[in-house]
């Protein structure tokens, strides 16, 4: 039994007259809330609530141009788009994340090539964008999977892939369902939570005025090869922007410094190799493989001082126990593995960089075309 | 759960709302469901060791009032500081005491084969450790008497606001207020909202925005000379003040807007006039717990000053140690201690010259002389608490007052600012101002409480005021979801 003294105000009358009070103050604070919504919903620097620019940009893309200002849309929502109208196969499709969108069809002279890499993909986006193919019977004759040691953290998932696709693919593959997204998360939007969000309000207010005056930028149809702004090319590469190409080094060594200082998100409490998703990817290589898919890993190497940071922090031991992992499943499978996380490995310099991560074309496909390693 | 995310600003309207809503009698269930759902939400399985902390002493703590026999009261106290620190020490120094035995056994050529762990440092283990320990020693000593409600001593060691960075409260404050029923009070809720705010701003205005540099320059302190190196830890200063502050801030209001009053942690330090003072206004439940608990225990200063000195020595040491299973914490810890005892040791030769130079005359001069002074020993001190290893500390020490004739290495202002980690030279100017408006607010607050002058301004300036501090926090705020600092000691 607890027993009380009390601190409370014995009148009622006085204790429902505060909390009126105090209510009513708290509309005072509702005009700021409109205001940070409104700047959001305006600017909307990430395109999140003025959809549309996916399916446009699909559209173009079919219809073999390729598409400048290209900026921070939804690059699965646009692949499903692209899916639905694609007509004919293609003879090689590359899934993996940014790191392997620049990717392009001079990597495989003569053949026909669609990148399906996405922003921060994950183990499930690549079985997933790989379903939306494979449902509409375009299975392609070779595979290149963008290798990367996160695809293995169970604890990490952004929850961007397709949900209904990645039911139905995991289905096909006789994997159970291991739910990942809370329920709220299925229900609402979760790009709605950007909405009020601070750091979304930030990068509004930063470029109101630009909006203001030239309105948002527009996907915009294009033949050249390379442009100003960043641009998604016919076969689904990506072109990053004039400023994040001619980076000079002392640039790209700081942001390679900065990233090592922040835990990224992706490689967080990395501490097992995730079974489920060992599991996923073995049974998911496994039915290419069946399939008569060939496959390929490409292991696009990062920045020297952000592998360096890996190799030297315990709480990134994880990276290399899955690097083992792919490369001992390759070795059992007989699957090429390209490149390597370590850029000294294949002959990369800190110059050839983007940032502490992305590695340029043309470092990449002289990676590439050094051959595979484990042959 | 941290403060500064999303995640907490969901959670907290939802279960103060509840709180208010809930029957009185109910309401500690609800503080200890919200207040496990809290710390579960990092890694769960962690809650086992909260609830074993709560299981030892809820049953020390009975056992020692059912007896009176002093050495049998004694026995559990023993045994409640055993199965404290040891889990203390098998989570966080563990590893330390590993890797020091290995370099002593190494240096004369001995084995020594301990495995390493590889186990995360539970959140907040320091700080609810001591919160519990307090709690014995205080019911061994007849200060407080045991708290028999299971559910109760629970919610005391687990209370959400506090659980993971403090303050570190006494049981004979934050137990009897368990029992007490608030009701909703306008004030008190306002109030508490106003020092979240500001704690929120402290921490994601200043604390965030310098951390980039100050973590930028600290990670290669080799690449920096003299100039770079002094702002990253002057930023530093600022950094680990706003980073703890505001997170005590967060969690004093918070409490006080469910009506609960928890100790003041911070009184304006960096305003102190000597290095007592400042340990005096600086993290002080801590402080005053090592106070109560082991200097006292030590003899406090009623021995002689070579065994104060010792007591202090001894006390700051354990302070450094308490922050980080490191050496640059322990170094750290005795550097203040030393200081303190050199300060001791020339109080009258001080006095004496102060008296000479008639420092009474001018003593506004005097006070910025000795808060400068005050101020560059904390400061030069703290490059031990950042530095990574005991050669960085060094190195920035001795680099420190290189490379002035030349401060910003021929690269023009902007480009040392660039240099040294901001992205941008707005993100400087941002620092700086926000910097200097926290230091006007300490000195208006020096000047008296500031709540009652500011009730007493027109509604306009009052909520054009709070209209600033939201527009600053959430336009230049830093919204990484970054930890605090204090959570991983």
């Amino acid at each position: 039994m607890i027993r009380r003294s009390s601190t409370s105000n014995s009148d009622p009358d006085a204790k429902s007259a505060d909390l009126r009070r105090f209510l009513r103050k708290l509309l005072l604070v509702v005009p700021v809330v409109f205001f940070v919504a409104g700047v959001n919903v305006y600017v909307d620097p990430g395109g999140v609530f003025h959809r549309g620019q996916e399916k446009q940009i699909a559209k173009y893309l079919l219809e073999g141009d390729n598409v400048a200002n290209v900026y921070n849309h939804d690059d699965r929502q646009g692949l499903r788009y692209y899916v639905e109208g694609l007509k004919e196969k293609k003879d090689i499709l590359v899934f993996g994340s940014s790191r392997t969108m620049v990717v392009d069809s001079e990597f495989f002279p003569g053949e026909r090539l669609f990148n399906a890499s996405v922003t921060a993909g994950t183990l499930r986006d690549v079985v997933v964008n790989y379903e939306l193919f494979h449902e509409k019977g375009l299975v392609p004759r070779k595979v290149v999977i963008g290798i990367e040691p996160y695809m293995l953290n169970g604890a990490f998932d952004n929850k961007l892939y397709l949900e209904d696709a990645y039911r139905r693919a995991l289905a096909r593959l006789g994997l159970p369902v291991v739910e990942s997204t809370p329920f709220w998360s299925r229900v609402v939007d979760r790009r709605y939570a950007q909405l009020l969000a601070p750091a979304y309000f930030q990068v509004s207010v930063r470029n109101l005025d630009k909006v203001i005056a030239l309105g948002r930028p527009q996907p915009c149809p294009t033949k050249e090869f390379e442009v100003d702004t960043q641009m998604a090319r016919a076969d689904g590469s990506l072109n990053y922007g004039k400023a994040r190409r001619t980076r000079d080094a002392a640039e790209i060594r700081r942001k390679a410094e900065r990233f090592t200082l922040r835990n990224p998100e992706e490689l967080a409490n990395f501490r097992v190799l995730d079974l489920n998703l060992r599991r996923m990817f073995e049974t998911f290589a496994s039915s290419l493989l069946e399939e008569g898919v060939e496959v390929i890993f490409l292991m696009a190497p990062y920045h020297p001082i952000t592998y360096r940071m890996m190799l030297d922090n315990q709480a990134f031991r994880c990276v290399g126990e899955a690097k083992d992992y792919f490369e001992a499943y390759a070795a059992q499978h007989h699957i090429p593995v390209y490149g390597s996380y370590d850029a000294g490995a294949c002959g990369v310099a800190e110059n050839d960089f983007y940032d502490a991560v992305h590695l340029s074309r043309q470092a990449l496909l002289r990676v590439f075309r050094a051959g595979p390693r484990n042959t | 759960m941290l403060f500064n995310s999303l995640h907490f600003a969901i959670f907290f309207p939802i279960v103060a709302g509840l709180y208010f809503l809930c029957p009185y009698r109910y309401r500690w269930v609800l503080l200890l469901v919200a207040s496990y759902y809290f710390y579960m939400a990092w890694i769960p399985v962690y809650a086992l060791l909260l609830l074993a902390s709560t299981v030892l002493d809820y049953t020390t703590g009975l056992m020692m009032g059912r007896t009176e026999s002093k050495a049998a009261r004694r026995k559990y106290l023993y045994l409640s500081l055993a199965g404290n620190l040891g889990l203390l020490f098998f989570f966080k120094y563990y590893n330390f005491f590993n890797d020091s035995m290995r370099a002593v056994c190494e240096h004369f050529s001995l084995t020594y084969r301990m495995p390493e762990s590889h186990l995360l440092l539970p959140v907040g283990i320091s700080f609810y450790t001591f919160q519990t320990l307090g709690y014995a020693i205080d019911v061994y000593r007849g200060v407080v008497k045991p708290e028999r409600h299971p559910g109760i001593f629970a919610l005391y060691v687990s209370f959400f606001p506090q659980l993971v960075a403090g303050p570190i409260e006494r049981a004979s404050n934050l137990l009897p207020q368990f029992r007490r029923t608030f009701d909703f009070d306008y004030q008190r809720v306002t109030d508490g909202l106003k020092l979240m705010a500001w704690g929120l701003f402290k921490k994601v205005v200043i604390a965030d925005r310098v951390a980039v540099i100050v973590d930028y320059v600290y990670m290669h302190p080799q690449n920096h000379e003299g100039p770079g190196l002094a702002l990253a830890t002057l930023f530093f200063a600022w950094q680990i003040y706003c980073d703890f502050s505001g997170y005590s801030d967060i969690a004093i209001g918070a409490a006080k807007v469910m009506g609960f009053t928890l100790m003041k942690n911070f009184d304006r330090p960096y305003w102190s006039r000597s290095l007592q003072e400042l340990w005096r206004r600086w993290h002080i439940s801590l402080m005053t717990w090592f106070r109560d608990y082991v200097f006292y225990s030590l003899g406090g200063t009623r021995k002689s000053l070579a065994r104060v000195a010792l007591n202090l020595l001894i006390v700051f040491s354990i302070t450094g140690l308490w922050h980080g299973a490191k050496w640059t914490f322990v170094i750290w810890g005795l550097g203040h201690g030393v200081l303190l005892v050199v300060s001791l040791l020339t109080r009258d030769v001080r006095q004496k010259v102060a008296a000479v130079l008639r420092l009474d005359r001018i003593p506004r001069l005097h006070a910025v002389w000795q808060v400068g002074v005050t101020f560059f020993m904390f400061y030069y001190v703290g490059v031990f608490f950042r530095a990574r290893s005991v050669g960085d500390a060094l190195y920035i020490l001795k680099h420190l007052f290189i490379g002035w004739s030349d401060p910003f290495r021929g690269l023009g202002f902007k480009e040392f600012v660039f240099s040294i980690g901001f992205r941008t030279i707005e993100d400087f100017h941002i620092a700086v101002l926000a910097i200097i408006v926290l230091e006007t607010v300490h000195y208006l607050q020096s000047r008296g409480p500031l709540r009652p002058r500011l009730a007493q301004k027109p509604v306009w300036f009052r909520w054009a005021l709070y209209y600033a501090t939201l527009l600053v926090i959430l336009g230049y705020g830093v919204f990484n979801d970054s930890p605090f600092i204090y959570f991983q000691f």
